[in-house]
């Protein structure tokens, strides 16, 4: 918001309402993906008010068959520390991680990992390290060394040339883990290339 | 988060990531809707960062078929003067609103204020008056607690049963009364 409006609108939160199929399954994986209890639990609903960071997310126990419009969730940290710490974090609570650590995607250079909510929605913990690349970055990449080693192979050159066919389409792919019912109109190719789809991603070994 | 992951992770914002239809049609109402330009553009992909309240709020080009798993979307605010006043300015930037003030809707009594995005997301202000309610909904408000592009009779006849059960679980709570 601009300087007026802070002065004239006292925001609290950011609300966001999911669509869940099982809410007592969706609100077993919310406590261990956030470490906080519900602050409301009804039958078909549950709401969790989290302090750090803001959001007010509630979960609404309707029968979903896809993410749709919902691409993905994350939480935004300050350093790479906080990422590895939240990794951890996750695993000691049981959730199965992904990680994508110095990964090119949605223009911005970042540290992260996924994890994925009982209806498949995906939840990452990130770093933004260098932000507002150029369009010409390609966006599927782990970084710019081996993106440049990759392409030997043909895989990144594949993901390149579906990427320049469709820009926008490849621009979006990149910043969004695949939604299993997304990829039916989605071209396969690019589908299988694109950076962020932790469906496809080769788990990253991290060695700090 | 728990006390120990609080004290030793450094969270910044939630983040909130959106596919639309058409990025540039999406990009002018979120402009409007958040009085914020795009701190970061490119083909099919937009990126607000917000500060109040503090969303990182990404939308991405894609083809999807409906609203999925995205619910809603909203800004909580302090006061009902908050929500009039954000209200206002939508109104002034020529995006159409619906009210709802003194309704009962998740548990809760709210005033609030919705807009719709071109993609049919629904987007609300709302201030929390009363909260942990018995019931779902409010007497005088049974269908305007949902969204309006799923109104309670369209998600009982569509695929979302959760307004239709709270009504049903409303209707055995009055009975037990």
């Amino acid at each position: 918001m601009e300087k007026e409006t802070n002065t004239t609108v006292q925001a609290l939160k950011a609300h966001l309402a999911l669509n869940v199929n099982d809410v007592e399954r969706s609100t077993e994986f919310y406590k261990k993906a956030l470490g906080l209890e519900p602050v409301k639990v009804r039958r078909g609903y549950a709401k969790f008010d989290v302090q750090n960071p803001p959001l007010n997310l509630t979960l609404n126990e309707v029968p979903v068959r896809e993410s749709g419009a919902l691409s993905h969730l994350g939480i935004q940290l300050a350093s790479t520390e906080d990422v590895l710490a939240m990794r951890q974090t996750w695993l000691d609570r049981g959730l199965q991680i992904e990680d994508e650590m110095q990964t090119n995607c949605c223009y911005a250079l970042q540290d992260k990992t996924w994890v994925r909510d009982p209806d498949g929605n995906q939840l990452e913990a990130f770093v933004v390290l260098k932000d507002n690349l150029a369009e010409t970055t390609t966006c599927c990449g782990t970084g710019e060394t081996e993106q440049a080693e990759t392409s030997a192979t043909g895989t990144t050159s594949a993901a390149t040339e579906s990427a320049t066919s469709n820009d926008a389409q490849a621009a979006a792919s990149c910043c969004a883990p695949i939604a299993a019912s997304t990829a039916a109109t989605v071209d396969t190719a690019a589908v299988a290339n694109v950076c962020c789809d932790t469906t496809a991603a080769t788990p990253v070994t991290i060695s700090r | 988060m728990k006390e120990t992951a609080r004290a030793a992770i450094h969270t910044l914002k939630a983040h909130v990531a959106i596919n639309v239809r058409n990025v540039e049609r999406s990009l002018e109402f979120y402009r409007k809707m958040l009085d914020l330009e795009p701190v970061k553009s490119r083909p099919g992909y937009a990126k607000f960062d917000v500060e109040s309240p503090p969303l990182n709020l990404t939308i991405n080009e894609r083809p999807f078929h409906d609203r999925g798993a995205l619910f809603h979307l909203g800004i909580q605010v302090a006061s009902t003067a908050d929500v009039l006043a954000m209200r206002e300015r939508w109104a002034e930037a020529g995006l159409s609103t619906r009210e709802e003030m003194q309704i009962v809707c998740g548990y809760a009594l709210q005033d609030k204020s919705w807009v719709t995005d071109p993609d049919g997301n629904e987007w609300e202000v709302f201030v929390v008056h009363r909260d942990n309610l018995p019931t779902y909904y409010g007497n005088e408000s049974e269908q305007s607690c949902c969204p309006s592009g799923v109104s309670c009779s369209t998600a009982a006849t569509i695929q979302s049963t959760a307004c239709a059960d709270v009504a049903e679980e409303k209707q055995a709570l009055d009975e037990k009364r």
